[in-house]
């Protein structure tokens, strides 16, 4: 018999902790070489870096986010999408405080992935007055059943 | 309003081990990106996965290329397959200005699997405008 796993926690409109995030040139370096860039020479950083320092500056590990929705990182989570807005360019060596909130955690099925759970978080870069910088409202798909 | 395409930006090899670099910078240690054998367990293939948002810095490096003086107020990503280690990428697309503003649709391509990824984004013609003066 097919056990059904149990439905997804009830957590949409849980707030997430914030952080803080540096963006260092280092790290800018290290993903414009990875991903066939290179730095620009203005002092920007790369603009995935609103994914990044969301992520990171979350304070929170991936582990622990996912842990909210009762799913373990062994099992394969994915992400499916985002979308970002920027008010202005991110900067190398600025430091920007990050906040969050969960959206929404909707069980679907999918001819690919089977039984999955949708988790739709949105994060939040400020400068250190407060000013928005960007936000990234991503999506991730967590499958809950093994593929064959 | 004519579309104008993007220069193709190509990615020969995706290397594995920047993975591991990837994996440290999110703080992720999801093992589909850092172990072979997590991967064929969870029945995704043989090589391990590359990061969603290394997957999508590539395709905006095409546009930023393309563009380089235009300044990115946003994009949106859709991340339709996996990339593996090993994978040879293409990045290609359409822009289109209209007045202060440009609209990009790139997608990403990996050899055998198609379309991996599309992604939109918009971008401001010249930088600066719009902004409010001190």
């Amino acid at each position: 018999m097919i056990q059904t796993p149990p439905p997804p926690p009830d957590i949409a409109g849980t707030p997430l902790p914030g952080g803080f995030y540096t963006i260092s040139p280092v790290a800018n370096a290290m993903v414009c070489r990875t991903s066939g860039g290179k730095p620009r020479d203005d002092g920007s950083a790369h603009p995935i870096f609103a994914l990044i320092a969301t992520q990171v500056g979350l304070k929170l590990s991936v582990a622990e986010l996912l842990a909210l929705c009762d799913f373990d990182i062994a099992d394969g989570p994915m992400m499916a999408g985002c979308e970002v807005r920027f008010s202005r360019a991110l900067r190398i060596g600025e430091t920007y405080s990050v906040s969050g909130l969960i959206e929404r955690l909707e069980r679907k099925s999918s001819q690919r992935l089977g039984l999955m759970d949708l988790f739709v978080h949105r994060l939040d870069l400020a400068d250190l007055q407060g000013a928005h910088v960007a936000s990234t409202t991503n999506t991730w798909v967590l499958p809950r059943e093994k593929r064959p | 309003m004519t579309d104008t395409p993007l220069p193709p930006l190509r990615i020969e090899h995706v290397d594995a081990e920047a993975m591991h670099d990837w994996a440290d910078l999110l703080e992720d240690a999801n093992p589909i990106h850092l172990d072979p054998a997590a991967v064929r367990a969870l029945g995704l293939g043989d090589a391990v996965i590359n990061q969603g948002p290394r997957n999508i810095a590539v395709v905006l490096n095409a546009i930023s290329q393309a563009l380089p003086t235009a300044e990115l107020t946003g994009f949106s990503a859709r991340l339709l397959g996996n990339v593996h280690a090993g994978d040879a990428l293409l990045v290609e697309g359409l822009h289109r200005t209209d007045g202060a503003t440009i609209t990009c649709s790139a997608r990403l391509q990996a050899d055998g699997r198609g379309t991996v990824m599309t992604l939109e984004a918009h971008l401001r013609a010249e930088p600066g405008q719009g902004k409010e003066m001190p």
